[in-house]
């Protein structure tokens, strides 16, 4: 058989019509999912200021160590005012001694969510405290998209007498 | 002397045949395009040495086992593509090779990858009208993805007995993109629609390089299952490629194992190049049907690229259509070329392959089909 008849006998038209609409379909939902993908990723990043305050981590974490510098009760100095606050900033700056090795493994600007998951991984301990602590002495600071980065300036160990 | 004369008859001289000999001269044929012309040499010569050595008279390479006595070398290498091995290897490897951020960063241009199968599917038609039974039909028209495993896969699957005439089809038309696209191309377009300089491409990161493979399978494994083996083990490449904690299977598939099957999946593809498959009407009737499945596809292809133009005020340029047939990195070598050619300042390279590799995603997918529906 040939021609017209034998395509009509395999169903080809149908066929045919068929496998056009699955690959054009299949290929268009590929191609508008990939089209928002970016955007999707976005939005993930910026979840903490899309979600209530209550559940923002950033805040949680504030009060995590709000609570831990004075049971929740006033804000913890810049500079350090007594011997307790000086032994509390040398320890800062240790902390940030030892946590730049980490950050250095990480894209510069770099988002939060990467570092915690780094600190996880390499068993460091009061992630989000350190890195509370860390943005408020302005050593960790937001750039742009959600994403921080380092200032190793900063990071060093102050000269105090 | 009766020795003499039994030594004799086991000779090639005592059993050569006309066809063996015209098999052999188009294997030495191909072995010069693929040395001399440098035409896909990495498969030609493979293909071509492995076509030769089957066409020796009494050649025991391809040989059943029998009476105890083991079969032959390539009868044994064989069932890399009997049992469908080789073709989603080679996949493995071409996904750790693929950098996918230009279709990442202009997805649209999947659709140029889409239409550019058309031509699988007008092909399948003129097959059956031909006389060809459906699965035969497919496995020709799959020639127009201009992908050879994705070709040699579907027709091992489908129709073994034509498996050495499409795969010699499918690699000498990708061996021959230069020459056939650019006037198809020229022909579509106009000067106007040449010289269309494209907008930068955005820069993709680093999670959506690793999502994309992810992504694909979960679309398309639940879509069509039937392309898992081929489409997974591209995804799987580029996870390797992108991840970033899987550098040596990246490697490895890159290299050493693309490699060691290129050479096994070339071999037994021209050892089934034997006179009794190849020299047949139905051999000249896939070369013809193969050619026309690689102009439909491309002429699909940039007539989409065209509506893309129209339907972006004028922000693509329709020669990337052209790279919608698989055939990466050539066919968007020639775009670049053509394009390049009307506007010496313009860079196609990087917008083409975004359809080059949604082609090879798309022809993956039109084979998924027609295993599916055939």
């Amino acid at each position: 058989m040939y021609g017209i008849e034998a395509i009509n006998e395999a169903n080809g038209w149908n066929l045919t019509i068929l496998a056009i609409s699955v690959v054009f379909i299949s290929l268009i939902i590929l191609s508008l999912i990939i089209s928002q993908l970016h955007r999707i990723l976005a939005v993930w990043d910026e979840r903490t200021k899309l979600l209530p305050q209550n559940l923002a981590p950033e805040k949680k974490d504030a009060e995590e160590m709000r609570k831990h510098e004075g049971g929740g009760k006033g804000q913890a100095s810049p500079t350090p005012t007594s011997p307790e606050d000086i032994n509390e900033t040398t320890a800062m700056w240790e902390a940030a001694a030892a946590w730049s090795p980490l950050i250095e493994r990480l894209d510069d600007p770099f988002l939060l969510a990467d570092l915690y998951k780094l600190a996880a991984e390499n068993d460091f301990p009061h992630p989000h405290l350190t890195i509370s602590r860390l943005r408020y002495e302005s050593i960790l600071v937001p750039v742009e998209n959600q994403r921080f980065t380092f200032k190793y300036e900063r990071a060093g160990k102050p000269d105090i007498q | 002397m009766d020795k003499f004369l039994h030594f004799i008859s086991q000779t090639g001289f005592a059993n050569i045949e006309l066809s063996s000999l015209v098999m052999m001269v188009i294997a030495l044929f191909l072995l010069y395009l693929g040395i001399a012309k440098k035409y896909e040499p990495l498969l030609l010569v493979p293909i071509s040495f492995g076509m030769l050595l089957v066409n020796f008279p009494l050649s025991p390479l391809m040989a059943l086992p029998d009476n105890g006595q083991p079969g032959g070398l390539f009868h044994y290498l064989y069932l890399g593509i009997e049992l469908g091995i080789y073709p989603p290897l080679i996949f493995l490897g071409i996904g750790a090779l693929t950098d996918f951020s230009p279709l990442i960063s202009n997805p649209k241009t999947l659709l140029l990858g889409a239409a550019a199968q058309v031509g699988i599917f007008g092909t399948f038609l003129g097959a059956l009208a031909l006389g060809f039974t459906a699965m035969e039909a497919g496995s020709i028209g799959i020639i127009g993805g201009a992908d050879g495993p994705t070709a040699i896969y579907l027709s091992s699957q489908m129709a073994p007995h034509l498996l050495g005439a499409i795969s010699v089809a499918a690699y000498s038309y990708m061996a021959l993109v230069p020459i056939i696209q650019p006037p198809i191309m020229r022909l579509l377009t106009t000067k106007k629609e040449r010289i269309i300089v494209m907008e930068d491409l955005r820069e993709t990161s680093k999670r959506e390089r690793i999502l994309f493979p992810i992504i694909v399978i979960l679309i398309t494994g639940f879509f069509l299952p039937t392309a898992l083996p081929l489409l997974g083990m591209l995804m799987l490449g580029n996870l390797f490629r992108e991840c970033g904690v899987t550098e040596r299977l990246s490697k490895a598939s890159q290299n050493e194992l693309n490699n060691i099957i290129v050479i096994f999946l070339g071999l037994t593809v021209g050892a089934k190049c034997s006179a009794y498959y190849f020299l047949t009407v139905e051999t000249i009737q896939i070369i013809v049907l193969g050619l026309l499945a690689f102009a439909m596809g491309t002429a699909t292809g940039v007539l989409m690229g065209k509506v893309l133009c129209k339907a972006t005020g004028g922000k693509v340029n329709p020669l990337i259509g052209a790279a919608g047939v698989s055939a990466v990195p050539m066919s968007a070598r020639v775009c670049q070329t053509v394009g390049q050619k009307e506007n010496p300042s313009n860079f196609l390279l990087m917008f083409a392959m975004g359809p080059n590799v949604g082609g090879v995603i798309g022809s993956a997918i039109a084979a998924g089909i027609f295993l599916a529906v055939l």
